[in-house]
């Protein structure tokens, strides 16, 4: 099965000093990391470029053995669509919609017919506890962090790229949350890359790589 | 999910504004809709007004004033014509019918026409619909029998049996119903009490010739007629035109009740019978005319030399009322470039506030098309959806527009019945109506562009912050 992520040979630079050179990393099909490191140091700004959605100054991006990095436009959305789920600290659901409605959102953009959106969603949602119909801004906060995970797995994605999502979180909640979001991708198969700043959730995760070490990560420690 | 629903979501989320540009484009829409309508109907009913007269003859001064005088009773003419020409130009040629009109009365403000049975029994006030007469009712026989038009019936109340004086002069509001300038406005109305059970005319057998208390008006303003009573002997079914508005008494009834007032202001007394009227008092003010056509036509050959022959004597007005009406929407069509203008002026405001609307809101939304981009919606789609918002805006602005103008017109085409007489039946059409709807979208899309272009180049990683 080919690796959830890999990233060879990647060099980002923005103007003010800011860089990020990653030699090469790779996560297996499935596999859970947890990436720390302190505010600011570039974590959110990978799994931008791991989804697609920064350009790489040098270098390679590929998901599930497709290569992110090298396709542009309508055929990258289309790859982010269908392989990468996003979970945020602050969820970023769609107001004004329903729960179900802004699971299905994830599923307008992908390959799923249109017919199973629903079925889906509320596949999910009953998993996870949550009213489908209840529109989101009426959900506690624990609530639309439960939303938002439903919708970054509901499209069957190959991992799920998570930042910080529990730095609006109490620990005891920011415990539970990152332990469904295991849970949740476990059980669909979809490998999960998750930052923190908190080194209270490195015991939660097999794999813990702090973002500084990136930078030394050769080929063959990956 | 939809990506309908995401536009329907985002457009309500801003009702207001919403509602305030969709509102801006439907008066818009409207006002195009209602102008190009009315001016239709308006023609339309002009139009079919002029019945199966082919020509109109008058001492007016030009054609259009014979025909808005003659035929839609605008003003009484002021130059009548003598009994004698209509004998002559009656007997010039083989006319299918001639009809002298004499107007110059009224009844609580609606016009009076003088004029031969023949009004009712061989003009149709719409091209082969001709007059129907209520039963029990008959056509005009004696010269102060008058039948009532079913406006002015449904106005007054008035029936078969019913009594009343007529006002010389045509200057009292019709909608009314008071005669505010003669000396005593309860003199107007039918000799006997309340109209609707007015039946009882055992002393009022001699009609007609009760002179005792006329009122000259040596200025010639509008003054009630109380000389001749007239008696109603039938109501006019409705022709669904400004003829509606008449009430058809004898020529020699109005000749009657002028001839009083001229004999009165010369000091010879007062004539008693319409025996007694000299040619001086036998005046029309206007003539309707129909050539020969062969049956299921409406013109023939001979009206182009007859009107010709017409035009040749100088002591007369001679015109074509349909030529007339035409060049008369001629003239209204300047008028119509003026409201057009301004509801394309209004139209392109609308999407002015379109593009202001959905470029602000952008602001607040680039965090939600942010959020589309994350799930893998692509940039085009974005394009898509903004642009489909701000022509969504176009729809429901262009379609409340053609209600707003099917109700608008109605309500014009009320007004303009009940204080004019002039019956239009406002139709939207159908061609032109689609042509501004789509016309309206497209506009109201074109509008979206530039929001549509600035949620396009949205910077997805900047507007997911803040993060680290």
């Amino acid at each position: 099965m080919e690796p959830a992520l890999v990233i060879r040979d990647l060099r980002f630079r923005r103007s003010g000093g800011f860089e990020i050179d990653v030699p090469s990393f790779e996560i297996a099909a499935g596999d859970q990391v947890l990436l720390s490191g302190p505010s600011g140091c570039g974590k959110s700004t990978l799994l931008m470029l791991a989804a697609g959605l920064l350009d790489l100054d040098a270098g390679s991006i590929s998901i599930a053995g497709r290569p992110i990095s090298a396709v542009r436009g309508a055929a990258r959305d289309a790859l982010r669509a269908d392989r990468v789920g996003m979970v945020f600290q602050t969820h970023h659901l769609l107001p004004g919609l329903t729960a179900r409605e802004n699971v299905a959102a994830a599923l307008l953009f992908g390959g799923v017919p249109k017919g199973r959106h629903a079925e889906i969603a509320d596949g999910l949602l009953d998993r996870l506890q949550v009213e489908p119909g209840t529109r989101i801004d009426r959900l506690s906060v624990g609530q639309q962090q439960r939303v938002a995970i439903a919708r970054a797995v509901a499209g069957e994605p190959s991992i799920v790229l998570a930042d910080e999502p529990t730095a609006a979180l109490d620990p005891e909640n920011a415990a539970n949350a990152v332990a469904l979001l295991q849970e949740i991708c476990k059980e669909r198969n979809a490998a999960l890359l998750l930052t923190s700043h908190d080194p209270s959730l490195e015991s939660a995760f097999e794999r813990v790589i702090r973002f500084s070490d990136l930078a030394g990560m050769e080929e063959a420690t990956s | 999910m939809t990506d309908l629903r995401l536009v329907l979501k985002s457009l309500s989320a801003r009702s207001t504004s919403t509602v305030v540009t969709c509102l801006l484009i439907a008066i818009a829409v409207a006002l195009l809709i209602s102008m190009r309508s009315l001016r239709e109907a308006g023609r339309r009913s002009f139009t079919r007004g002029v019945g199966n007269a082919h020509l109109v003859v008058s001492g007016d001064s030009s054609p259009l004033v014979a025909v808005l005088n003659g035929i839609f009773y605008a003003n009484p003419p002021r130059t009548p014509l003598p009994e004698s020409k209509v004998t002559e130009i009656a007997s010039s040629m083989p006319w299918a019918w001639t009809i002298p009109t004499q107007l110059g009365d009224s009844f609580r403000g609606f016009p009076v026409l003088g004029t031969t049975p023949a009004f009712l029994d061989d003009f149709e006030p719409a091209i082969g619909e001709p007059w129907k007469i209520r039963r029990p009712g008959r056509n005009i026989e004696g010269p102060f029998d008058v039948v009532l038009g079913s406006r002015v019936a449904a106005a007054t109340g008035l029936g078969v049996g019913d009594r009343l004086f007529l006002t010389h002069g045509m200057g009292v509001d019709a909608a009314g119903g008071e005669v505010g300038i003669v000396d005593d406005p309860s003199a107007t109305v039918e000799a006997e009490g309340d109209p609707h059970d007015g039946h009882d005319h055992d002393d009022h057998d001699d009609h007609g010739h009760d002179h005792d208390h006329g009122h000259v008006h040596a200025d010639g303003s509008p003054h009630v007629h109380e000389e001749a009573t007239f008696e109603v002997v039938g109501v006019l079914e409705p022709s669904g035109t400004h003829h509606d508005r008449l009430l058809v008494t004898s020529i020699e009834g109005s000749w009657f009740l002028h001839a009083i007032d001229r004999w009165e202001a010369a000091g010879r007394g007062l004539p008693e019978t319409v025996d007694d009227l000299d040619a001086e008092d036998r005046l029309v003010t206007g003539m309707l005319l129909r050539t020969p056509v062969r049956a299921g036509r409406n013109s023939a050959a001979i009206l182009q030399s007859s009107f010709d022959r017409l035009r040749r004597d100088p002591s007369i007005t001679v015109a074509s009322p349909t030529t007339q009406v035409d060049r008369l929407f001629g003239i209204v069509a300047s008028l119509d470039a003026v409201f057009i203008a301004l509801g394309i002026g209004i139209l392109v405001s609308g999407a002015i506030s379109v593009t202001l609307v959905l470029w602000n809101s952008m602001e607040l939304r680039r965090r939600q098309i942010a959020v589309l981009r994350v799930l893998g919606c692509t940039r085009g789609r974005v394009l898509g959806l903004v642009l489909t918002e701000s022509a969504m805006i176009g729809v429901v602005g262009a379609v409340l527009g053609v209600g707003f103008a099917f109700a608008g017109a109605r309500v014009a085409a009320e007004v303009l019945a009940s204080r004019t007489g002039v019956v239009i039946l406002p139709t939207i059409d159908a061609d032109s109506s689609i042509l501004i709807v789509a016309g309206t979208v497209v506009l109201a899309a074109f509008a979206g562009v530039a929001p549509a272009v600035r949620a396009y180049r949205t910077p997805v990683a900047e507007h997911l912050r803040p993060l680290d």
